[in-house]
């Protein structure tokens, strides 16, 4: 069902106005010293993307208030893209917002959480010269995640991946003063690039299946009501291979956006941008956009059932590749010395998470940990940034250490954050939407359990590293110099207050979706079906279908049926917190004297040190080195044919020009002539039939010669 | 089409000329100084207020001499929105020049105002009444720069050149009345004896106007008669006569389609409005066809090749005009199937005027005193020094180059869809690559207009009405690409009503991206 909502456009307009309002204010102060009036700047740059979190949550009550079943959707058509017609082939694309349930959710945290970091960034960047710039570029990326979010269509949605890509770049690089920082920025962009060429490849094969019964359309609706069409059925089957190859090459996009492999090496370099960035874009937003693209195009994944690569279906390679990427970035983010660089490849780590929960088609559970894990990675990186800050820009693990009593409030919410990414039970949303995960993947066929065990594995290697980045920062002895000591200091309250209700939230936000309750929904009225199960039932209209078919595809014969899963309800989050509670053991033992090494004489600390290496390497190989061989033959082989077919060209049009403004007469009386002439060719021409106008034409044209021929000569 | 009343049909026309009798009773007595910052003002106001006005005008036929519909509506506001620009260039050009009198105001808005009376006109005598007020108004521009040799040499042989073609389209005329009895368009002939005659007359006549519009062989006038102006006025009479001149070739091609059709005296035909071809009617019409494609390809290639040697902007513009003349020939091709339909001429033809008038607009503000930086090598770096009008300058370049995101790459774009769905695919191949051998004019001259600067830059007049003026007609030239088909294109589907039925877009309302995305919302 479509309803209309006439204020969903202003939702991306508001912070595209504060873009533009804040671009031109940075472009008109470009040769003052200090920079525009900061408060103007800070105040349209929060109330922005603040306005776009109050319509949302007008726009949801709106959607909540009409209960009736099926995918209820609120729909702005805004304009006609383009339309295509040649014959045989007719193609019209509109530009539409849509605003259904899982945009709603999606968009109530970007732009909530989008509007506190928003106000963190005014408390960090004051003091920056490009503060007008940061802020531009902050809001113009709120506008495209917005785009890319509430898009009605695969090309809309595209209009925001690249418009969030290319921000992306800009704040990666934001202090474009430094040379690494550029070259992280380039490598964060030409990643994600790679990945895009999946995205459109995809999108266009999807475009060409649904062609084959005149259906062709990237209209999100119709895709999946062509998915759920009982009368697609034999399409679907004859054109398996088609539909999992569309799957995959979209999947390839959304690993680059997401920082999965084989795209991953851009997000640890990406932590050069200021810290209010890693938190928004690169742990809060952006990069979970791939897993919202899966579950918006869930329709397709559930359908596409045939074996596409190495005798895996699409969904199996999505849930191999999560489960790679999670062990690997647990791992990697044991090693790192760089706070920010830690919490990055946690990141990567729980977007495996995501990926797995996608790859056994628990799309709901995939997008819960979504949520959840905005709230307590952007805690923990806006907290890393307040201690950032308050060290003066120290980000080595190394030289901190007893902060705990200098910066209580920041220890306070970091702290809830660390309970709640490494899963401790009831006051941390992250077990809630990890064991949901856990649970799926030990619900699934075959060998999904092994990954399940793996992923509980994972479990206690992140909860080891997580405490190892609480202990080196918090809770060890302190290991840094006097002065610096002496000059850490409290973040200011506009820092803190964001903090403050991100923490909240990670603490909380997981009750929206408890199977395994401890009795409290009991306790509040005595349903028969266990546990809170808010935020799925929330998300039911849009992903049921693809969930539902799934399931079915899993459980032919209708075993396991009941709500949660075959094991017991308490089984997971008891598995989970126990392997937390050990994880967090272990990483006492070692670290809670502070025994770390520190940095070598003349180390280089900072973004040059990676733990990307490997897959640097392969890129040289396989990426970097073919096309430096390419570019030198287009250099020196076939840049120099070009040259010389344009020069000859060139030497070609100079000639003809020549001759053509020789035609140019500069006497009236014979510019008149051959006029006169022209005018006798084409009156013979058009009215004479047969030889008569030819003879005539030659005569006119005759003329004409002549008179050239004696202006020329005489 | 349904008849309309004088009064809401000519108000525009009538603020217009208004504006120009007024300019021209307050000019002598006024201050040398302040006639230039005066008059432009006055004949702004009233021109915004005629374009406001323009943007309501409603739709129909007057007696059959003069009718308004969609595409005419659109080509109108065209013509003020030119001479708006015109008119803030003007104001820069003289008053830096110190030019003594103020009558080219006027004479510009005379200009206008005969170039939208031959975009209304449906009737030969209305037609030629409107082509000599605008044409003679032009002369006299032309030759504003009275003590200037080159500036003589254009307005004489521009104005001796013109007075032949006159004749010849007013002896056209006479021959048409003559075969068919009314001076009205859409009159098919009396008998079959005088078919001859009428078509011998419509040739005559067509003749006339193609001189008009400068395509290649009576072309000889553009070179010198746009280098002799001033910039100023150069852009003012590329835009404002390719605009009058293609409105009523179209008009008349559109007639001379559907009376060789054997359609039945058909009234007012509608400029968006699709004819329905016979076999019969094409047999006709297949030579003239031929003839559209072969002085539009002339016209580009030679209007190019021309162009490249030139190192007058004046110049370089005005064979890019004959080779704009040449696209604009190629959208008037016949189609295969059964309609012929002009929308993407006519979407082309506005979008050309706008970027054309602000280009050479532009270029006023870096051309100094008397123009005297009128060559590549004057305008190095000019740009750099004035950035505002540099940059205007370029997007306005860009648009008539024809790359997007702009007004110039859409209109391109649609006439070569056109050629490709009619079947002429090999034309527009060639004429795509014609646009790359343009593009490298256009941009060699934007090259130079960024370049290192090599002398001084130019020096400023009041700039007040032309900054407003022209970084309004940028924005249009960017965001007019936003509505390819709703603009000026009927719908291919329901073509054949939609000239009528389509409502008059206000050009005011879609200019701006949130009231455009405001009415978006309300539909």
């Amino acid at each position: 069902m479509k309803l209309t909502f006439e204020l969903l456009w202003l939702i991306p307009f508001l912070p595209l106005l504060g873009a533009i309002l804040n671009g031109a204010l940075s472009l008109g102060s470009a040769s003052s010293k200090r920079g525009p009036a900061r408060g103007l700047v800070a105040l349209l740059a929060v109330l922005a993307p603040g306005a776009s979190f109050v319509i949302t949550v007008l726009a949801t009550c709106k959607l909540a208030s009409h209960t009736e079943p099926g995918n209820t959707a609120l729909v702005q058509p805004l304009w006609d893209w383009f339309a295509v017609a040649v014959p045989g082939f007719s193609f019209k694309l509109s530009a539409g917002l849509m605003f259904d349930h899982l945009t709603a959710m999606m968009l109530l945290f970007v732009t909530g959480i989008g509007t506190l970091i928003h106000l963190y960034s005014v408390g960090y960047m004051w003091e920056d010269r490009g503060f007008a710039r940061f802020m531009a570029y902050m809001n113009f990326f709120m506008f495209s995640m917005i785009v890319l979010v509430i898009g009605d269509s695969l090309p809309m949605t595209f209009v925001g991946w690249e418009g969030v890509g290319l921000c992306s770049y800009l704040l990666i690089g934001f202090w474009h003063q430094n040379n690494e920082y550029n070259d992280a920025a380039r490598k964060a962009f030409i990643v994600n690039r790679i990945g895009d060429l999946g995205f459109l490849l995809g999108a266009f094969m999807l475009f060409q299946v649904m062609s084959s019964n005149g259906q062709g359309s990237l209209n999100y609706r119709d895709i999946s009501s062509w998915f759920q069409n009982f009368a697609n059925a034999d399409l679907i089957t004859s054109h398996l291979g088609q539909i999992g190859a569309a799957g995959l090459l979209i999947f390839f996009g959304c690993t680059g956006k997401s920082a999965q492999i084989p795209l991953v090496t851009w997000l640890p370099d990406a932590m050069a941008g200021p810290t209010p960035v890693s938190a928004l874009i690169h742990a809060a937003t952006m990069v979970t956009s791939g897993v919202y693209l899966l579950a918006r195009l869930c329709d397709l994944y559930a359908h596409a059932t045939a074996p596409v690569l190495a005798g895996l279906t699409v969904s199996q390679v999505i849930l191999l590749i999560g489960c790679i990427t999670a062990v690997w970035g647990a791992i990697a983010g044991l090693l790192q010395v760089d706070i920010k660089k830690a919490l990055a490849y946690s990141t990567v780590s729980q977007l495996g998470y995501m990926f797995m929960a996608a790859g056994v088609g628990a799309y709901d559970v995939a997008l819960f940990h979504v949520f959840t894990h905005a709230f307590f990675k952007a805690t923990l990186f806006l907290g890393a940034g307040s201690v950032i800050h308050g060290l003066h820009h120290e980000q080595d693990m190394r030289r901190m250490g007893g902060l705990t009593k200098l910066m209580p409030i920041t220890h306070l919410w970091m702290f809830w954050a660390w309970f709640s990414i490494i899963g401790l039970p009831i006051l941390g949303s992250g077990s809630f939407s990890k064991d949901l995960i856990l649970d799926r993947l030990f619900d699934g066929a075959s060998w999904t359990p092994i990954v399940g065990g793996v992923a509980l594995a994972t479990a206690l290697v992140t909860a080891i590293y997580m405490s190892r980045v609480m202990y080196l920062t918090f809770w060890s002895p302190s290991r840094m110099s006097a002065e610096t000591r002496a000059g850490v200091h409290e973040s200011p309250l506009i820092m803190l207050i964001p903090i403050s209700i991100l923490g909240f939230g990670s603490m909380v936000v997981g009750w929206l979706w408890a199977p395994a309750d401890f009795g409290v929904s009991h306790l509040v009225d005595n349903k028969s079906q266990h546990g809170i199960h808010f935020f799925n039932d929330w998300l039911a209209p849009v992903l049921g279908s693809a969930e539902h078919f799934t399931h079915q595809l899993l459980h032919p014969k209708g075993e396991g049926a009941a709500a949660e899963g075959g094991l017991s309800l308490y089984a997971m989050p008891a598995l989970g917190s126990l392997a937390a509670l050990i994880g967090w053991l272990i990483a006492r033992a070692i670290w809670r004297g502070g025994r770390v090494q520190g940095p070598a004489e003349g180390e280089i600390t900072g973004f040059s040190a990676s733990w990307t290496w490997f897959f640097d390497r392969v890129y040289r190989v396989t990426v970097v080195i073919p096309v430096q061989v390419v570019a030198w033959i287009l250099a020196w082989v076939v840049d120099a044919a070009i040259g010389g077919v344009v020069a000859g060209i060139a030497a070609l049009a100079r000639f003809m020009g020549d001759g053509y403004t020789s035609v140019q007469r500069p006497r009236l009386r014979s510019s008149l002539a051959l006029s006169m002439a022209g005018v006798a060719t084409l009156v013979a021409v058009l009215l004479l039939q047969g030889a008569f106008a030819w003879v005539v034409g030659l005569l006119g044209a005759g003329v004409a010669v002549l008179f050239l021929l004696l202006e020329l000569f005489f | 089409m349904p008849p309309v009343d004088l009064f809401p049909l000519f108000l525009p026309l009538t603020l217009v000329i208004a504006g120009a009798l007024i300019v021209l009773g307050f000019e002598p007595f006024l201050q040398r100084a302040s006639k230039h910052r005066l008059l432009p003002w006055l004949a702004a106001i009233l021109l915004v207020a005629a374009g406001a006005v323009q943007a309501g005008a409603p739709t129909g036929s007057l007696h059959g001499i003069f009718a308004m519909d969609t595409p005419r509506l659109w080509m109108c506001e065209a013509i003020i929105i030119s001479t708006l620009i015109a008119i803030g260039g003007l104001q820069m050009s003289l008053a830096r020049d110190d030019y003594p009198g103020g009558e080219a105001y006027s004479l510009s808005l005379f200009g206008a105002a005969g170039a939208m009376l031959m975009v209304m006109a449906v009737d030969t005598l209305a037609l030629f009444v409107a082509l000599e007020l605008m044409s003679l108004s032009i002369y006299a521009l032309v030759g504003m720069r009275r003590n200037r040799r080159e500036s003589n040499e254009a307005l004489f042989k521009y104005f001796v050149m013109g007075a032949v073609f006159s004749a010849i389209f007013l002896y056209g005329a006479a021959l048409s009345y003559g075969a068919t009895g009314s001076t009205a368009f859409g009159h098919p002939w009396r008998d079959e004896a005088h078919r001859g005659l009428f078509l011998f007359g419509q040739v005559l006549m067509l003749i006339g106007l193609l001189f008009k519009v400068g395509v290649v062989p009576f072309h000889f006038w553009t070179a010198d008669a746009y280098t002799g102006a001033p910039v100023a006025v150069t852009g003012f009479m590329g835009a404002v006569v390719k605009v009058g001149g293609f409105a009523a070739i179209g008009t008349l091609w559109l007639n001379l389609a559907a009376v060789a059709s054997g359609m039945p005296i058909p009234g007012v035909l509608d400029l968006g409005a699709a004819v329905t071809l016979n076999q019969t009617g094409k047999d006709l019409l297949a030579h003239y066809n031929l003839a559209f494609l072969v002085l539009g390809l002339l016209s580009l290639v030679l209007g190019n090749f021309s162009a490249l040697k030139q190192t007058s902007i004046r110049r370089i513009i005005a064979f890019s005009s004959i080779s704009h003349a040449g696209y604009m020939l190629l959208a008037l091709a016949l189609p295969i199937g059964e309609k012929l339909q002009l929308g993407s001429l006519w979407f082309y033809v506005v979008g050309y005027a706008i970027a054309t008038a602000g280009a050479l607009s532009a270029f006023t503000a870096l051309a100094g005193k008397e123009d005297i930086n009128d060559n590549l090598s004057g305008i190095a770096g000019q740009g750099r020094a004035r950035p505002f009008y540099g940059l205007l300058l370029t997007i306005f370049l860009v648009s008539i180059a024809g790359v997007p995101p702009t007004v110039g790459f859409l209109g391109k774009y649609l006439i070569f869809q056109d050629l490709v769905v009619r079947g002429d695919v090999k034309i527009a191949i060639f004429a795509m690559i014609m646009a790359v051998v343009g593009a490298a004019y256009y941009f060699r001259t934007l090259v130079a207009v960024w370049a290192a600067p090599s002398c001084e830059p130019a020096k400023a007049g009041p700039p007040v009405l032309s900054g407003w003026v022209l970084a309004g007609a940028a924005v249009l030239t960017l965001v007019l690409i936003g509505w390819p088909n709703a603009l000026i294109r009927p719908d291919p589907a329901g073509a054949a009503n939609l000239g009528l039925s389509a409502p008059a877009a206000p050009a005011a309302e879609q200019a701006v991206l949130p009231t455009g995305l405001a009415t978006a919302a309300t539909r």
